[in-house]
């Protein structure tokens, strides 16, 4: 299933597939370990209209519930 | 010699400059002006050398203006050594900072921090192979504990004498064709005068970055052309935007470079962070934690703090009047004495029961790890005002005393962000200016009137945000914040941390405050009160419809804002306010006092946050609000 990050709920895993911003999200993201093909888990979904909170390579990052819904991800597992 | 420590946010960089810099340096530190650094000479084994604290970068791609300041330290004014500093427990991550930061051909020491946090996580990493395949020294340290750091800064030195730069790593082949195409396009000549090595010139064009874009336009536009060329040739051949084939490729090499050199055991027991976030970052008690942590940081920092002020300034008054006796009370001597002893003790009343405290309290806070939760957990609130969940904090203390709260502002990563808190939060009533709310609108007027002036000032100091984010739009794409794993604090590194922002009042806000109240107590002795009233009446008197009289208790009420109501007994000659205002003047009197602009201390504190015009406009802007403030009321009664 192709969604984006702000619609996950709590503990569901997902592929980055795409990040749509703009140039300055994508290097923001970049920073932090957010790359396209990268795994992440949900650990807090942005229910509304907060953020996310999401663990991936080991590190925990917030992410604005606007920026989050820009991210494309797959779902890979759901619990 | 010049060291530059450069790592990721959090990666435990200033606990490393501290623990070398120490007390006995001199440390420089110019916030919100030109630098931004905090240099230091440091002497170690006979030998001396400035290391520099740059502000902590994800990456040399950024269009964030204090990481532009890092990358701009780094690339033009080349340091002789960089330490680069990686948080192991998220070795996977750095490495990307490293790889970029080993293309700029400066010598390097990589500073593996926190190595007992990886132990703890289940990530072993073999610190000799690491160092083979950067080609540069690697060594574990934990620097809270000073663990290692002596031997790291051997081996920076060594090797800055050496001058051994590390090992380049290649992307793929094709990224690699296009690179070496553009840097044969760029010249020597363009780098040169730009002062960036051509590859990295190359790889940040390649990258879309748009500082060097524009340099490169402002000498040699034509080689834009090829440039977006290369670009566009990029993403054809791999279906994403040129940037993100840049740094896809780079990530996918610090990842291949991690799993040659760190194998993770899976972990058996459920980390402590899960088990307390559960909690802490719950959806509802999540808010129920912050409000409560919020609220006894607020009681033990002011509770304690007004029981100290009190008799500290009373045994400065006593003291004052002990000199008055021996001085004739009268004398010009005796007033600039008195204004002196005012202003010092107006400071010793801050700093020792509210600043000290305060501090201490913030540090445990930030160094255990709270803030970028709490930050999380209000991230959509302060969005309503242009601002983010972090500028929370110094808001909820602002009630308190705005002095503190300014100096809180720090913990803000954009300049924007501090320069918006920090003129949001002087507006808001300290103890102080609630006095004056209490004794002339809640004892006069009745709490519900009082009550009504908080929530006013709430709404106006929405507004302001609202009005000021206008004008400074938020260039950054949202929150994105990374929530480290929770940490003990060290003693010494809260304590250096609680001195290091200390010294910033000391030196800048109280002379401030010193010389202010000396000018005020020079109007008293030349009995310039009525002239001052004189001038401002048409304000006062004119515009506001107050009492003459008020005038000089404004100006007063700038030194310290409970001087307002002490010297509106003296000039109305009564403390029976309602026997000589109305209740419209009170009403009108308290609401100007509530926004005009902040006490000395508070100016003094804007100056080191926000710098000399930050300061001047937080001025006229609270001014220009407290007035607009005034005048809706006065039309508000005249209407009623």
């Amino acid at each position: 299933m192709i969604t984006t990050l702000e619609k996950l709920k709590d503990g569901m895993e997902a592929v980055v597939k795409e990040i749509h911003g703009g140039h300055n999200l994508r290097q923001r993201l970049g920073g932090l370990g957010v790359h396209p093909q990268d795994r992440l888990k949900v650990l807090r979904s942005g229910f509304l209209g907060g953020p996310v909170l999401i663990e991936i390579h080991g590190t925990q990052v917030g992410i604005g519930h606007g920026m989050a819904g820009k991210i494309e991800v797959e779902v890979t597992e759901s619990l | 010699m010049r060291i530059a420590l450069v790592g990721q946010p959090n990666c435990g960089k200033s606990a490393l400059f501290n623990s070398v810099a120490g007390y006995k340096t001199i440390v420089s530190n110019f916030p919100g002006t030109t630098v931004d650094y905090v240099t230091s000479q440091v002497n170690l084994n006979g030998e001396g050398f400035t290391l520099v604290d740059l502000p902590g970068i994800y990456s040399l791609s950024t269009s964030e203006k204090e990481e532009l300041l890092t990358r701009r330290y780094l690339i033009k004014k080349r340091p002789d050594l960089v330490v680069n500093i990686i948080d192991a427990s998220v070795l996977s991550r750095s490495l990307e900072l490293t790889l970029e930061l080993l293309e700029l051909k400066i010598p390097m020491v990589v500073c593996l921090n926190m190595i007992d946090e990886a132990a703890r996580k289940g990530i072993e990493i073999d610190v000799e192979h690491l160092s083979q395949d950067l080609g540069v020294p690697v060594v574990p340290t934990i620097a809270t504990r000073g663990h290692g750091v002596p031997e790291l800064f051997e081996r920076a030195v060594e090797n800055a004498k050496k001058g051994k730069t590390g090992s380049t790593h290649f992307l793929s082949l094709d990224v690699e064709n296009v690179m070496s195409e553009l840097v044969g396009l760029l010249g020597k000549d363009l780098p040169a005068r730009l002062g960036v090595p051509g590859r990295i010139l190359a790889v940040k064009l390649l990258e879309q970055d748009e500082e060097f874009e524009q340099e490169v336009r402002e000498i040699e536009p034509g080689i834009l052309k090829d440039v977006g060329r290369l670009r566009r040739m990029l993403s054809e051949c791999h279906g994403r935007p040129s940037d993100v084939v840049v740094s896809s490729e780079r990530h996918s090499l610090a990842m291949n470079l991690f799993e040659h050199v760190a194998r993770v055991k899976p972990r058996t027991v459920k980390p402590f962070r899960d088990q307390i976030d559960r909690y802490l970052m719950h959806p509802y008690l999540g808010y129920l934690f912050l409000g409560g942590i919020l609220f006894c940081f607020f009681l033990l920092v002011f509770s304690l703090g007004r029981h100290v002020e009190e008799p500290i300034l009373a045994l400065f008054d006593h003291f004052a009047a002990y000199l008055g006796a021996h001085l004739s009370s009268d004398s010009l001597v005796f007033t600039v004495i008195n204004g002196l002893i005012q202003g010092f003790s107006g400071g010793i009343g801050i700093v020792l029961p509210y600043l000290i405290p305060f501090l201490l309290c913030l540090s445990l806070l930030e160094d255990l790890g709270y803030l970028p939760r709490a930050a999380f957990l209000m991230d959509s609130l302060m969005h309503s005002i242009g601002l983010h969940g972090k500028s929370i904090i110094p808001f909820v203390l602002s009630y308190g005393c705005n002095v503190p709260a300014i100096m809180g502002v720090g913990i803000m990563e954009r300049s924007r962000d501090r320069f918006i808190t920090a003129v949001l939060v002087t507006l808001i009533p300290c103890a102080a200016r609630t006095t004056i709310i209490f004794a002339l609108v809640a004892f006069y007027l009745g709490p519900a009137r009082a009550l009504i002036l908080y929530l006013l000032n709430i709404v106006v100091i929405a507004a302001a945000g609202k009005v000021l984010s206008r004008f400074l739009p938020d260039s950054s794409p949202g929150m994105v914040l990374e929530m480290p794993s929770y940490k003990i604090p060290g003693f010494s590194t809260v304590v250096r941390k609680v001195w290091f922002r200390l010294r910033e009042f000391i030196v800048i806000a109280w002379p401030i405050l010193m010389v202010g109240s000396v000018v005020l107590s020079l109007l008293e002795y030349l009995h310039l009160a009525g002239p001052i009233n004189d001038i401002l009446s048409p304000f006062t008197n004119g515009l506001l419809g107050l009492p003459r009289e008020v005038g000089i208790t404004l100006i007063f009420g700038i030194l310290r804002k409970e001087l307002t109501i002490i010297m509106l007994v003296q000039a109305l000659g009564t403390s029976n306010f309602a026997a000589v205002m109305t209740a419209e003047q009170m009403m009108v009197f308290t609401v100007f006092s509530l926004f005009y602009i902040p006490c000395l201390a508070t100016l003094g504190m804007l100056r080191t946050v926000i710098g000399n015009r930050g300061m001047l406009f937080a001025l006229f802007f609270n001014t220009a609000i407290g007035t607009l403030a005034a005048l809706g009321f006065r039309v508000l009664y005249y209407f009623s």
